[in-house]
């Protein structure tokens, strides 16, 4: 086993078991930081697979923007932590343990049987056979232009739709603030 | 096996380097305020007050360590810790000296040595923001959650500047390797043609940036005294709070270490290549071995003069500007120096074009 | 399954890939929060990204990490469209069950 190896096993058991107690946790905001744990902990195993570029984007974006933003609301909204399984919930529960599940033993099966071929040589030295950024930025802005320019539109989308959703200026808050004046 | 041995040393070398700067940016931050306040500030304590971190980490020790009744304990404990973590990553990646020639194999001193290291570097820098909220939250205390709020949508608002000047810095050097970016502004041995030089503008507006990214005045509203009581560490004491301050103190010279690689030329020495170095002192007859480490050295007193610099900057701000409120701060993150950097990106990018073809 | 001996390594992330997708599956089946639900819809985008990660280094091709460049960019828009509709359902509702979503009609 080499040490990359184990360093790959080591932060792949950090993802699963941070994700784990993502969601079985009470309190939303340990949860924010849980999932903030494993974003980060994905982004490392990037790192360890070769494609630097990506573990960057993936902390800067998912762990230093996405995850900020979730902490951010769970932390201004005053929630109380509810309990995982309220009353008459437990057939509920089970249908959607057993939804993962079967969802999890299925693709595993289909993945064992799948026949890989037409790689290039064996990703063995992971670090050495790395992706650039310039290879990775040369194919976006040349084959996948049009999904770039799209993109950009959408987060324009994004930014715009979020702020007029943000004001609380809505006729339903305005009705009540002037039922409670009288 | 050999590379993990590699590794692991420049690792800690680098870490080593950090944990050496924070008693000494104690020290130069207490006598450096008083001389500007016209006091002498600590001398008691050694010759010139130099021992003076020591007895400020034993008092901090013996501390009693309070924690608030209803706060969350595990998270109340980790805030610092996370704290810490982010700028012993970030400062690793910093080219901090030349090659050293070992066995007839060069070494880069440098603590890890990634291909991306100025994504790296901003991208751990926007964890620094996690300790802040964790801290303000688990303390149950509504002026800690306020001031953890404020400071890190200060940090998030001024991360937006910093990156798209990242962006014409990247424009103009043509690549996202700090080692490559500390090279390329060094051009033979002629006049070093210095990354201030070049990029101006995003020198300064990553300059101002970074005094927002630390939480140092004048945008330190978050941990204003006379504001918010302290903050978001208002309810940490003792060694917590001490650990607190090393997280601020390490921010402060990785940004410092960052704006030296980027604007100052990092470790090079103006009219003098690496190679002309290792030249002359092998010329005396020493080893390659040795004058490689004595160029190494060289080189190091050279990146440390200029983050040195830098620090002190922070400082000689922090006690002569006056503080900004929150709502100008906002406008001038985003109002002023947004667009300014995105002026300026157009430029580069215009400049880029025709000079590079 | 005489390929597991050679492509150890891509049959490890893969598997991480999809626990990491059940979990997110499960956790959004299971918790009633929206908050929570929409960590979990993060939590899947996740593994996809780890899949196809995974893939394109096999493969050597730079196709699949423009994709996860993509999948990353849509799911910021999203996270931040979904926080900013739970944020004005909370105003209205004050609490965010999902439950009641369906008990209270304009």
């Amino acid at each position: 086993m080499e040490l990359l190896e184990i360093i790959q096993f080591i932060l792949g058991i950090s993802i699963v078991a941070s994700s784990i107690l993502v969601i079985l946790n009470h309190n939303p905001v340990v949860s924010a930081l849980f999932l903030l744990l494993s974003l980060f902990f994905t982004g490392a195993f990037y790192f360890s697979l070769g494609s630097f570029f990506i573990g960057v984007v993936q902390i800067l974006i998912y762990a230093g923007a996405i995850a900020v933003l979730f902490v951010f609301i769970v932390m201004l909204l005053d929630l109380n932590s509810f309990k995982i399984s309220l009353p008459g919930r437990l057939l509920t529960h089970f249908m959607g343990v057993f939804v993962g599940v079967l969802f999890f033993v299925l693709v595993t099966y289909c993945v064992l049987e799948i026949p890989f071929s037409g790689f290039k040589e064996s990703s063995q030295n992971a670090l050495e056979l790395s992706l650039t950024a310039k290879e990775i930025s040369a194919h976006m802005l040349s084959k996948y232009m049009l999904a770039f320019q799209v993109a950009s539109l959408l987060l324009l989308a994004a930014m715009v739709g979020v702020v007029l959703l943000g004001k609380p200026s809505n006729f339903a808050d305005l009705q009540e603030k002037d039922l409670e004046h009288h | 096996m050999d590379a993990l041995y590699v590794s692991l040393i420049s690792v800690l070398v680098s870490g080593l380097c950090l944990l050496v700067t924070v008693p000494l940016m104690l020290i130069i931050e207490r006598r450096g305020s008083a001389f500007m306040q016209r006091r002498v500030g600590p001398n008691r304590v050694g010759p010139f007050g130099l021992m003076q971190p020591m007895a400020d980490a034993l008092k901090l020790i013996f501390k009693e360590e309070m924690v608030p009744e209803k706060a969350h304990k595990k998270l109340f404990a980790l805030a610092p810790l996370i704290g810490l973590f982010p700028p012993f990553l970030a400062f690793a990646a910093l080219p901090i000296s030349g090659f050293i020639n070992v066995a007839g194999v060069d070494y880069p001193v440098q603590g890890i040595s990634l291909s991306v290291g100025l994504l790296f570097i901003l991208s751990i820098s926007s964890l620094h923001v996690f300790a802040i909220l964790a801290a303000g939250w688990s303390s149950n205390n509504k002026f800690s959650l306020l001031g953890a709020l404020r400071s890190s949508s200060q940090m998030i608002s001024y991360e937006i500047a910093i990156g798209i000047c990242v962006v014409s810095v990247v424009l103009t050097y043509g690549s996202l390797d700090l080692r490559e970016i500390v090279l390329k502004q060094q051009i033979g041995a002629g006049f070093p043609w210095w990354g201030w030089i070049s990029l101006p503008l995003p020198f300064l507006i990553l300059w101002i940036s970074s005094f927002a990214e630390t939480n140092r005045l004048p945008f330190d509203l978050p941990e204003g005294e006379t504001e918010l009581v302290a903050g978001y560490h208002s309810e940490y004491s003792g060694l917590r709070w001490a650990l607190f301050f090393m997280g601020e103190y390490s921010a402060m010279l990785v940004a410092s270490g960052f704006l030296a690689t980027l604007f100052l030329g990092g470790y090079t020495i103006p009219f003098v290549s690496e190679l002309e170095l290792r030249e002359f002192f092998t010329s005396f007859g020493l080893d390659m071995f040795w004058a490689s480490l004595i160029a190494v050295l060289l080189q190091f007193i050279v990146f440390a003069a200029k983050t040195m610099f830098f620090m002190w900057v922070f400082v000689w701000v922090r006690w002569t500007l006056p503080r900004f409120r929150y709502d100008q701060l906002m406008d001038l993150g985003w109002k002023v120096l947004f667009p300014v950097a995105i002026f300026n990106a157009m430029l580069t990018l215009v400049l880029a074009y025709f000079f590079k073809g | 399954m005489e390929l597991f001996n050679q492509f150890q390594g891509l049959y490890f992330q893969l598997f991480i890939a999809l626990t990491v997708f059940s979990i997110g599956v499960i956790g959004f089946l299971i918790r009633r929060n929206l908050l929570i639900m929409l960590m979990c819809l993060e939590l899947m985008l996740n593994g996809v990204n780890i899949t196809l990660v995974s893939f394109s280094k096999l493969h050597q091709d730079p196709g699949g990490s423009v994709l996860v460049l993509f999948i990353i960019l849509v799911a910021a828009a999203e996270a931040a469209v979904g926080l900013a509709l739970i944020v004005s359902l909370f105003r209205r509702f004050k609490n965010i069950q999902v439950d009641n979503l369906r008990e209270q009609k304009n």
